[in-house]
């Protein structure tokens, strides 16, 4: 199975590239001080405002700190958020979603009721209304969405999970005497695996396009953090006179966001789901 | 007392939306008692729809049904505590009509057979394999498929590997539920032969459930055709076969398909019962 995957992969240009975009974002991001130039947050009020430079390859912001460290240290900050809400937002959202699937019966009532009741807001709007409560800052920011988020990707793992119980080969393994824990080790949760894996890399994006909505408005990443959203807010005020400031983290938004996006496709393209 | 008893086994099924009150009833098992010796091969007979697979999946304890009692072994399947029902469980097994299905496509066909093992009893992997291979041979498989997964056998061959799971823990009834209908005829008149031999090698009981008259014939001791729900007839002794007369069951028998077309139709039933392979 997985050559196959990487067959398909490679045979796309459009997946290539966005694979290879995801690989290298990914290795940015853990590689950040290695690929930095200076340290992103440095103030150096001398050069602020500076055009590209040998040593400020994307020129300085106000407060004179190096645009293009930021963005690297930015891809760190974005993606492993990312990478850790959905974590973290799988961690609940799997278990309860084999929970509710697979048994059934009152449990599986009540917890679709208190789906209906949570997927009846806008998930950003909760995500904002949490943090409103529970007051800014990176932690609160990924509970929040956490809290928001494991309803809907337990409900889709509750789905995967009822198709899969009526295979016969989930009646066969009952009818052998294989205890429900095994059955859903053994055989269910292989089952829905890549099809979470899927939608965890589809949905990514969209991860770190909230956590830099959230954090423009101020309510994410605390400055001088280094985050893509924060510094679009940043630099709107010498709009005018800079426009690349809010240019770059834009762009990098955009790339990453795409990237995943493509990526996830090809991954189920690879994968695929749609025949299985 | 028989080794399986169905007391007066009742089953509903509500489709549709509840709460507006616009939900369909299909009444999928009403009021079926049936009965079944040891060493004997009940045939289950009827249209499709007519609530066979339902009955089955009652009896096998994976659908408890709305009234009405299932007796195996002397103990009723449903009113047990879970290690009881596991005990139970042993000597009760299935072979499902969709091969293909029946086996989880990420395991090996070792993997596959071993399962039922691995829950009652505890053997090294040696001894394992060794019993895996002996029940692939049971059954006519080579002995290298023990690592081989499921989408490299054609449906006969997976539809032995699923007779080989049933026999693993040598049970004494297996519910066969369409368990050769989905193979061509050739095929199935090689698996009905192994499921003769292995009824005689480890005396089995067979529940073998079908609409095909012919295969049930040509394996069944007895009969009893099931129309909407219901069981219409029944025959203790196949040779009479000609004399069913619920519409149903003349239905069933009409629909045989003779193999020389010219041929009388119900004459030559009985010749399915010559052919051996």
């Amino acid at each position: 199975m997985l050559k196959n995957v990487k067959r398909q992969l490679l045979s796309h240009k459009l997946m290539m590239i966005s694979s290879m975009i995801v690989f290298f974002m990914t290795l940015l991001a853990l590689l950040a001080p290695f690929f930095a130039p200076n340290d992103p947050n440095l103030v150096d009020i001398t050069h602020k405002l500076q055009g590209p430079s040998s040593k400020f390859p994307l020129g300085t912001d106000h407060l004179g700190r190096d645009i293009l460290s930021r963005l690297i240290y930015g891809t760190r900050t974005s993606l492993g958020t990312a990478f850790l809400v959905m974590g973290l937002t799988m961690m609940i959202s799997i278990p309860l979603g084999i929970y509710a699937g697979f048994r059934g019966g009152w449990g599986d009532y009540l917890f679709m009721r208190i789906c209906d009741i949570l997927m009846a807001f806008p998930s950003f709007l909760l995500s904002l209304a949490l943090i409103g409560i529970l007051g800014p800052g990176l932690v609160n920011l990924i509970l929040a969405m956490v809290l928001v988020q494991w309803v809907f990707y337990a409900r889709v793992i509750r789905g995967m999970v009822l198709s899969v119980k009526e295979q016969n080969f989930v009646l066969a393994a009952k009818v052998c005497g294989t205890s429900r824990l095994v059955i859903v080790i053994k055989h269910i949760l292989p089952a829905i695996i890549s099809q979470v894996a899927v939608l965890v890399f589809m949905d990514i994006g969209g991860v770190v396009l909230a956590i830099s909505g959230l954090s423009f408005l101020g309510l994410g990443i605390q400055p001088p953090g280094a985050e893509w959203g924060m510094m679009i807010n940043d630099s709107k005020q010498f709009f005018r006179n800079a426009p690349s400031l809010m240019l770059y983290p834009g762009m990098m938004i955009l790339i990453v966001v795409v990237a995943f996006n493509l990526f996830g496709e090809a991954l189920r393209d690879a994968l695929d789901l749609r025949r299985e | 007392m028989g080794l399986l008893e169905l007391k007066s086994i009742k089953k509903t099924y509500f489709l549709g939306s509840s709460v507006w009150g616009k939900r369909k009833i299909v009444e999928a098992v009403k009021n079926v008692s049936l009965t079944l010796e040891e060493g004997v091969c009940l045939g289950l007979v009827g249209e499709s729809g007519s609530g066979k697979s339902t009955l089955g999946k009652i009896l096998l304890g994976l659908e408890k049904p709305d009234q009405g009692e299932v007796w195996f072994q002397g103990r009723n399947l449903y009113n047990l505590k879970a290690k009881e029902l596991k005990e139970l469980r042993r000597n009760l097994q299935v072979v499902f009509q969709d091969c293909y299905s029946a086996v989880n496509p990420r395991l090996t066909v070792g993997e596959i057979i071993a399962e039922p093992l691995r829950n009652y009893e505890r053997l090294t992997s040696a001894q394992e394999k060794k019993k895996v291979q002996e029940f692939l041979e049971i059954v006519g498989l080579c002995l290298e498929d023990i690592h081989k997964y499921p989408h490299h056998f054609s449906g006969g061959q997976l539809q032995r590997i699923n007779i080989a799971r049933a026999i693993a823990l040598k049970p004494k009834l297996i519910i066969l539920d369409e368990a050769v209908s989905a193979l061509d005829v050739l095929v199935q008149v090689q698996i009905l032969n192994l499921l003769a031999q292995l009824k005689e090698e480890f005396q089995l009981s067979y529940l073998f459930i079908s609409h095909d008259l012919q295969a049930v014939n040509y394996i069944a001791d007895r009969l009893a055709v099931m129309y909407k729900g219901e069981v219409v007839e029944r025959l203790d002794d196949m040779e009479q076969l000609e004399r069913l007369e619920h519409p149903v069951s003349k239905k069933l028998l009409s629909s045989v398909l003779p193999p020389y077309p010219s041929g009388e139709r119900l004459g030559i039933i009985n010749n399915m019962t010559k052919i051996s392979l």
